[in-house]
């Protein structure tokens, strides 16, 4: 068993601040920079990290209101060299699938790539809450994979492992304290409705079930599930005009709006809530595995779950169904 | 220093034409003098456009690929954005975003027929194959363009339309659906119109943009004339923002409509789920 590194609170803060700007979730559940390592809660928290590689509204350019070409202003990325504190498992592998939309090398986001390249992953094993489920896709609340160092909190400090080159970089910096063995990484839950993932093929074939329409009558269509969806990367681009500066943004936008499809002559492939809802499984459970082995669009956190106003589980129910319908075509067969 | 994709480059008005009531024509040029030598693109690609101020939309680059400096898009007024675009002028400037998109495979098909049924402004992205294969005339066979509007007000790309009418080895039809006092052309609807014609499915390609209910009509003749699903192509519409397969509006299947598509042949179109 390989092993991890103690370090204490002081050392770790000193270190971090010494390579830069330091983010955490601050008490609201959002990232925000701060001076001072804070008391991190059970569980992850309310908004996904990827606000701050991916933001909700992030400006292009600028320009005043009759403004020459030559007088657009493009924004610059943000390349503050920092860390952010305090990020779960659940929240950095989802940022491995941001990665295939916004590093695509045909046309790289240069606002994501910087931050990606700036901002150091440091992870905070975590206490899952009742809607997590994270087990699942096969790894757990330490997992290490997908953060430059894990950090797991003991009396006094941490017992960190590096997760990437670049954190093990990092570690060599902190005066550290003993080396302790790490035990076995900690399985993430399995809840009692899981059943097993679904085919990719099996959702797809099942495209035109009935069961999208049952599912559709108990959903608003709010969109909470989206917004909040560690995974999530939708968006609009539109123009914003206050007191003659003209800003042209890249403002979060999600699936379950009926609008989100509508074409500006009317016709909207997506006009009912069943379709939106089964475009929101299909797309995390069948395209995004077809289309990169190995990826899913949903990583386990349970925020569509604990934030959902009508108390659904979608995904839970889905794959209930998809379990009934797989034994009925066994028993067929 | 990397460039953000989504920062459009300026382009300059040259000239607006006003094809209908609702439909304006823009050419235009990219200001930067290197962009606009080093610009390419392919028949059926896109673009996104803007009205400074007003936000993006997405429209086919519908001019002659073999002119790139002289770029062209065709809009209808159906939004604020367009409504926004309609007020600008030649020597207005632009925002400019692309090329984007998969061309139709206007390679694959030399040597063979070509056939054309366009309807209203889904004329716009099978303008760059007509000026393809009038480019490279010796390297088709022969070309039919069946082309209907609702009314003969309607037919947009007047001059076009003269220039391919006397092209060798081409026959254009043009019909509308209900004429006026003045029309002595064809009336009836395009794939009536184009089942009339019957051009030969024999070592032929066929191409069809147009109105959703135009399409879904047009499928069958060509199918009945013997085009097998291979062979008919279209290029979806779906709603874009980016272009660049990251916005996630035009996901429809495994697929980005923006970047594995716009266009598809029938057969692919089989195979997506049917959301349109």
């Amino acid at each position: 068993m390989a092993d991890g590194m103690r370090l204490s609170r002081e050392s770790l803060q000193a270190a971090l601040r010494q390579r830069g700007a330091l983010w955490a979730p601050n008490d609201a559940g959002h990232w925000s920079q701060v001076e001072a390592l804070p008391e991190l809660g059970p569980i992850r928290p309310r908004r996904p990290v990827k606000d701050l590689f991916t933001p909700p509204r992030r400006e292009i350019a600028r320009w005043k209101a009759g403004a020459g070409p030559a007088e657009i202003e493009p924004a610059q990325p943000d390349q503050t060299p920092g860390s952010v504190f305090g990020v779960r498992p659940c929240d950095a592998r989802a940022l491995l699938l941001l990665d295939r939309a916004f590093l695509q090398p045909s046309c790289v986001d240069p606002h994501y790539k910087a931050r990606r390249e700036n901002l150091l992953l440091i992870g905070v094993a975590c206490q899952p809450g009742p809607n997590c489920y994270c087990g699942v896709f096969g790894f757990g609340p330490d997992d290490k994979d997908a953060v430059d160092v894990m950090l797991t909190p003991e009396a006094g400090g941490f017992v960190a492992q590096a997760g990437s080159p670049r954190g093990q970089a990092f570690l060599a910096t902190v005066p550290a304290g003993a080396a302790v063995p790490l035990a076995a990484p900690r399985p993430g839950p399995q809840p009692e409705w899981w059943t097993g993932l679904p085919d990719p093929k099996a959702l797809y074939a099942n495209f035109d079930h009935p069961m999208w329409h049952e599912l559709g009558i108990s959903c608003m269509n709010c969109g909470v599930c989206t917004q909040y969806c560690p995974t999530c990367q939708c968006f609009t681009i539109d123009d914003e005009s206050f007191k003659g500066e003209i800003q042209r943004l890249r403002i979060v936008d999600n699936c379950q709006r009926s609008d989100f499809t509508r074409m500006a002559g009317g016709h909207n492939p997506r006009q009912v809530a069943a379709s939106r809802l089964r475009q929101r499984v299909l797309h995390k459970f069948s395209y995004i595995p077809t289309q990169n082995p190995g990826l899913l669009g949903c990583t386990g956190c349970g925020r569509c779950v604990d934030l959902c106003p009508l108390d659904r589980h979608l995904f839970a129910d889905v794959f209930e169904i998809m379990k009934r319908i797989n034994q009925e075509a066994e028993r067929v067969a | 220093m990397l460039r953000d994709p989504l920062l459009p480059l300026a382009a300059r008005i040259s000239e607006r034409v006003d094809e209908t009531a609702d439909t304006v024509t823009f050419h235009f040029e990219l200001l930067d003098e290197a962009e606009r030598k080093a610009f390419r693109y392919l028949p059926g690609q896109f673009a996104e456009i803007s009205a400074f101020g007003e936000g993006e939309s997405t429209f086919v680059i519908a001019g002659d690929p073999a002119k790139p400096e002289r770029l062209t898009v065709t809009t209808k007024r159906v939004g604020a954005h367009t409504e926004a675009l309609h007020h600008l002028y030649a020597g207005a400037i632009i925002g400019f975003r692309g090329p984007y998109g998969k061309a139709f495979p206007v390679a694959e098909w030399k040597g063979k027929d070509i056939v054309i049924a366009g309807g209203g402004i889904g004329l716009a992205p099978l303008k760059p194959i007509v000026c393809h294969i009038l480019n490279h005339r010796a390297d088709y066979g022969k070309l039919t363009i069946v082309y209907g509007a609702r009314s003969p007000g309607d037919l947009m790309y007047a001059t076009d339309r003269e220039i391919w009418a006397k092209a060798p080895n081409t026959e254009l039809v043009v019909t509308v659906d209900k004429g006026d006092a003045n029309w002595k052309g064809r009336e009836g609807f395009v794939p009536a119109v184009l089942r009339a014609a019957a051009p030969s499915a024999q070592n032929a390609v066929a191409i069809t943009c147009g109105p959703p209910i135009m399409i879904k009509l047009t499928l069958p003749v060509f199918k009945d004339l013997g085009f097998p699903a291979e062979r008919i192509f279209t290029t979806l519409e779906m709603k874009m923002k980016c272009g660049l397969g990251q916005c996630g509006r035009c996901n429809i299947g495994p697929f980005y409509v923006c970047k594995d598509g716009p266009v598809f042949s029938v057969a692919q179109l089989q195979q997506l789920p049917q959301e349109f």
